[in-house]
């Protein structure tokens, strides 16, 4: 019976295991082996080369610059996620009208559900030098008509901003959704020990989202690290390279030029770095679990 | 170490109804007053109210003298416990209880010194480290009477502190908190739905129902001498039972007609009624005040008897309604079966005679002798 | 039941080899007006021979990736192509295409000859030229107002009169690598440099690049780094002057601000005359593992037979035919394809090397360096030149 009982639970796995297998274990496996190979697409030949992709791409300025830009994106961007996020949700939380609450919460909510390809496009629309709403708003204030993807000092900060402004409503969401499970009373307590708004905060709040609020860390670090159709879409890396990212590098500099033993490389580098981390991130969330 | 006087408190959340209508009361320094009533019936609102967590709509209260409605919460010199016990999860029961006190920039030694002396108190001095989540119901609340002790308030507020403990350990607490009052000896104002924790706990009692105050005495008082049907029903266990009857007045003298059976009123109660018109009443017994016998005037049928022990009650059929008869155990010579027809009967001493149009008690305890 | 069950599997039979029995071809395009041309001859063509055509309209990259993802497939998914002349290296030493001369397709003497250098390779043909796509310069009439455009030192002071007078001048694409060289291509070749030597070497270091590059960081330095919608959009509303654009991009007419015209590979007015005008030439081939060859042959003559080319002029198309480009009636009608034939004659393809992706994303890097300040002439240029031999070795 127990035998029939286990066989027939290995049974049942075996298709999601299958698909884990096929979906993610063989392309994980392929990619960290041609990590180790100078595999180009188009060319039957392929030898193994050892470190050499790994050397050449760490002593490629290049490839540091956009490690480097990665880093400072997803910290800048994670930062004024979280924080903007958490202070709109209590914000939010905070108004007396019900209905009020649930029209913000709305309309903060549509960025988020927009595709990012729609999202990046709008901004590109609308930060148009020449029919853009942006600048059309700039120029009768007498401020000089920006081009803002073009100019080598603005162009990250507006990939930042279009992040945040996409993505600052699923922290929002996760923050709304924590504050309201908050047991009122340990407020009400709070008062009472002579706790003020900005000490509730500090004592009650915040400790009671720390879980939401480093789920939703560690989320958008790995979304950020990943971050690709916006920069390739509004500025392609640019201008100077200064937008580069890890994927768009990866994008350049293996896929289109079909290098895929390179790509793998550096797509391998960066999945260290999100593991890196965002493992600082699953180990504090993991004991939180655990009290 | 201070008074508490409400007076004339009305709440209202929309302006037009209010959750709270006109509630006065003065409750004197160092005593234990328990609002009871239903849920819904506002006393947590006057609790909330009289804490600062919520605004007072109308009225003035006082406490120590001091007029407190535009008071913060903090400065109040209050401290209350709650029914979720509200501990701050992620603090130790030290910090849980040395929160009030740190957030007063209160010197590290006292601070010490006071949690660890409440600790004492409550028995929790080797639970000082421990997370909320690692201990039992009833050692939260201890946790959460902790934390309101070692701010030595001037009043400490309670609200429905026992209801999320079990029946066993709530008998416990309940002693435990008479034995915390006579050692930090403050005003307590304590909330319950339960008639049974207001009774053993207060010195009196408010009963509430619909946002007003119903009736305020000693539990002695509100036993023996409800005003009016509501709080009859609410004070006691089991239920008082009532009757239709008729109050009518033969040869000048007062006497109730139920069912056909006439009982002359004692003495007192005469007295008490004085001036009242005949008229149909509801009269009021409660289940222990009957004399089961068989020379009793009222007959009936046994529906069900439960046993608890020390008493029986039983669910008797009879006068058209059903009636709860408690029996001492002791007194009880045999076993009842259901459907088997017994007689008894009712001592005027203990008939309470309600009006039935207002459900006020006719009876007029100003000028007349004290009742049982 | 059952007999509803039986005549379901009898429809689904019917259903299934009436399917079977239409041949279906693949094409995958270069999105834009370059597919929407094929389209619109399309239906003729699968009337006669009773086939569907599936047509996939990609981004350049995009097309690029997928022919050689599919190429490894042993049966292709394509049976037509458009393929960039510059892909040409790559993917005809890799055995992605299939001869043409053995599928029975040639190329005639109406095809401009310079549009056809890239076309065999090993003495065989591997792609015909379709599209006419040559770099112009696309400008704004009331800007330029009449002014000669005949040298470089001519379209710089057209643009610094316009700086001064409060409009951009000189607008380029900044947002990718490719965008960055190909731009400046045309201002490079009148210099009379490029970035390969007679060897096939890099020389992107040598005197005449920098001097190409420093004349056009002047001429850029009047205008802005922009997208191509908003280049065009810049130019065509007067907010800019000119700028290097593609005939697909604009029809010009009477009535239209911008116009565009070919850029005469001088520097000053008596200097001498280069080739300066870049192909953008979108080419058609066969995937050597097409599945239906012999079909996708005949599709192929018919989509570049002259009067098929002809009949796309008036939806955008631009023919590498003098058949098309000289008629009296194209050119009454649009009279700017006598400036397309013109810059398609004097037309130069960028480098027909294997590693050129690679290639323009390091040249494009650097001279986005330059462009924006962050290196110097001479350091980027040098940076470029040493990566560049590096992956030439």
């Amino acid at each position: 019976m127990m035998k029939a009982d286990k066989r027939f639970a290995v049974f049942m796995v075996l298709p999601a295991l299958a698909v884990m297998l096929i979906m993610t274990v063989y392309p994980m496996a392929s990619t960290i082996y041609y990590s180790f190979t100078d595999f180009r697409l188009l060319r039957r030949n392929i030898s193994f080369t050892g470190l050499k992709n790994y050397a050449s791409l760490l002593s490629n300025e290049y490839f540091l610059a956009s490690v480097w830009n990665t880093v400072k994106f997803s910290l800048l961007a994670v930062t004024f996620e979280v924080v903007l996020g958490f202070l709109t949700a209590l914000y939010v939380n905070s108004l007396k009208s019900l209905r009020l609450q649930k029209v913000l919460r709305t309309v903060i909510l549509l960025p988020y559900l927009l595709p990012t390809v729609t999202a990046a496009l709008s901004w590109r629309m609308m930060l148009s030098p020449n029919y853009g709403i942006v600048n059309q708003f700039l120029a009768p204030m007498g401020l000089p008509v920006h081009n803002w993807f073009r100019d080598i000092h603005t162009a990250f900060a507006m990939l930042v901003v279009i992040d945040v402004w996409q993505n600052m409503p699923f922290v929002f969401l996760m923050v709304y959704a924590a504050l309201q499970s908050i047991p009122q009373e340990q407020y009400k307590a709070a008062r009472i020990d002579g706790a003020g708004t900005i000490a509730q905060v500090w004592y009650i709040t915040l400790p009671n989202l720390r879980t939401a609020l480093m789920l939703c860390t560690l989320l958008r670090t790995i979304d950020t690290f990943r971050i690709f159709d916006k920069v390739n879409l509004l500025t392609g890396g640019g201008p100077a390279g200064s937008t580069t990212t890890i994927t768009q590098y990866i994008y350049n500099s293996g896929i289109k030029s079909l290098k895929f033993g390179m790509g793998s490389a550096c797509a391998i580098i960066m999945t260290g770095l999100v593991l890196v981390l965002s493992a600082l991130y699953v180990r504090d969330i993991m004991n939180q679990r655990s009290i | 170490m201070s008074s508490v006087i409400l007076k004339n408190i009305r709440k209202s959340y929309d302006n037009e109804s209010f959750a709270i209508h006109d509630f006065s009361i003065t409750i004197a320094d160092r005593e234990f007053i328990v609002l009871v009533g239903p849920s819904g019936c506002g006393k947590s609102t006057v609790l909330n109210m009289i804490a600062g967590l919520e605004d007072i709509t109308d009225g003035e209260l006082f406490i120590d003298g001091e007029l407190m409605n535009d008071v913060e919460p903090q400065s109040r010199n209050i401290a209350m416990v709650f029914q979720s016990y509200a501990l701050y999860p992620h603090m130790s029961v030290f910090g849980n209880m040395a929160f009030a006190l740190k957030l007063q920039h209160t010197p590290k030694a006292e601070i010490d010194s006071r949690v660890r002396e409440a600790a004492e108190i409550l028995g929790l001095t080797k639970y000082l480290d421990r997370k909320p989540k690692e201990l039992s119901g009833g050692q939260r609340q201890r946790v959460a009477i902790g934390r309101a002790i070692v701010r030595k308030p001037k009043v400490f507020l309670m609200d429905e502190p026992l209801s999320n403990l079990d029946a066993k350990l709530r008998t416990q607490m309940r002693s435990e908190i008479l034995k915390l009052r006579r050692r930090i000896n403050t005003t307590f104002i304590y909330v319950t739905h339960d008639q049974t924790e207001a009774m053993t706990l207060g010195d009196r009692i408010v009963v509430m129902k619909d946002g007003r105050i119903q009736q305020t005495g000693t539990p002695q008082e509100v036993y023996s001498r409800p005003t009016n049907i509501f709080t009859a029903g609410f004070i006691g266990t089991p239920q008082m039972n009532f009757l239709d009857a008729e109050l009518e007045i033969r040869d000048g003298i007062y006497c109730l007609n139920a069912g056909g059976v006439i009982t002359v009123l004692p003495q007192d109660k005469q007295n008490n009624l004085r001036s009242v018109n005949p008229q149909p009443v509801t009269a009021g017994v409660r289940p222990e005040h009957i004399t089961l016998g068989d020379g009793g005037k009222f007959s009936g049928t046994v529906d069900i008897s439960e046993h608890l022990g020390s008493t029986i009650h039983l669910h008797v059929s009879t006068l058209g309604t059903d009636m709860i008869i408690a029996v001492q155990t002791m007194n009880a010579q045999k076993g009842f079966a259901s459907g088997e027809k017994i007689s008894y009967s009712l001592d005027g001493r203990f008939i309470h005679i309600f009006s039935k149009e207002t459900g006020k008690n006719l009876e007029r305890y100003d000028y007349g002798t004290f009742g049982l | 039941m059952r007999k509803f069950v039986l005549s379901m599997l009898v429809v689904l039979l019917l259903v299934s080899s009436a399917c079977a029995e239409v041949t279906s071809l693949t094409l995958a395009l270069r999105a834009g007006t370059y597919s929407e041309v094929i389209k619109r001859c399309l239906p003729a063509f699968e009337a006669e021979h009773g086939v569907k055509a599936e047509v996939l309209e990609l981004a350049e990259d995009d097309l690029h990736s997928k022919l050689a993802l599919d190429a490894a497939n042993s049966e292709g998914a394509y049976d037509l192509c458009m393929v960039d002349g510059s892909w040409m290296a790559e993917f005809s030493s890799n055995g992605v295409l299939a001869d043409l001369g053995a599928l029975g397709v040639e190329l005639d003497d109406d095809i401009i000859p310079a549009a056809t250098k890239i076309s065999y390779y090993g003495g065989k043909l591997y792609l015909v030229p379709y599209y006419g796509n040559v770099t112009v310069l696309l400008y704004n009439k009331a800007l330029v107002n009449g002014k000669p455009l005949n040298s470089l030192d001519d379209l710089l002071s057209v643009c610094r009169a316009a700086k001064e007078s409060g409009k951009k001048g000189f607008i380029y694409r900044g947002d990718t690598e490719n965008n960055l060289v190909v731009d400046f291509m045309p201002v490079l070749l009148s210099f009379g440099a490029w970035v390969l030597d007679g060897n096939n070497k890099p020389s992107v270091n040598t005197p005449e690049f920098r001097e190409a590059v420093k004349f056009y960081l002047e001429l850029i330095a009047t205008g802005d780094a922009e997208a191509k919608d908003d280049l065009i959009a810049t130019i065509d509303s007067g907010a800019g002057t000119m700028g290097v654009g593609w005939p697909g991009w604009y029809l010009p007419s009477e009535s239209s601000n911008a116009d565009y015209c070919a850029i005469t590979g001088r520097v000053s007015n008596d200097g001498t005359a280069h080739n300066a005008n870049v192909y953008g030439v979108w080419t058609i081939g066969i995937p050597a593992n097409s599945t239906h060859k012999a079909l996708a042959a005949e599709l192929l003559k018919y989509l570049i037979n002259p009067a098929v080319q002809k009949s796309t002029v008036e939806f955008g198309g631009v023919p590498c035919r003098y058949s098309s480009l000289t008629d009296p009636e194209v050119l009454a009608k649009f009279p700017q394809y006598k400036v397309v034939c013109a810059a398609l004659e004097g037309g130069v393809y960028r480098p027909v090397i294997e590693e050129w992706t690679e290639f323009y994303t390091i040249l494009g890097t650097e001279l986005g360096n330059i462009f924006n300040g962050v290196k110097t002439v001479d350091k980027g240029l040098e940076d470029a030149q040493t990566a560049l031999e590096q992956l030439m070795n």
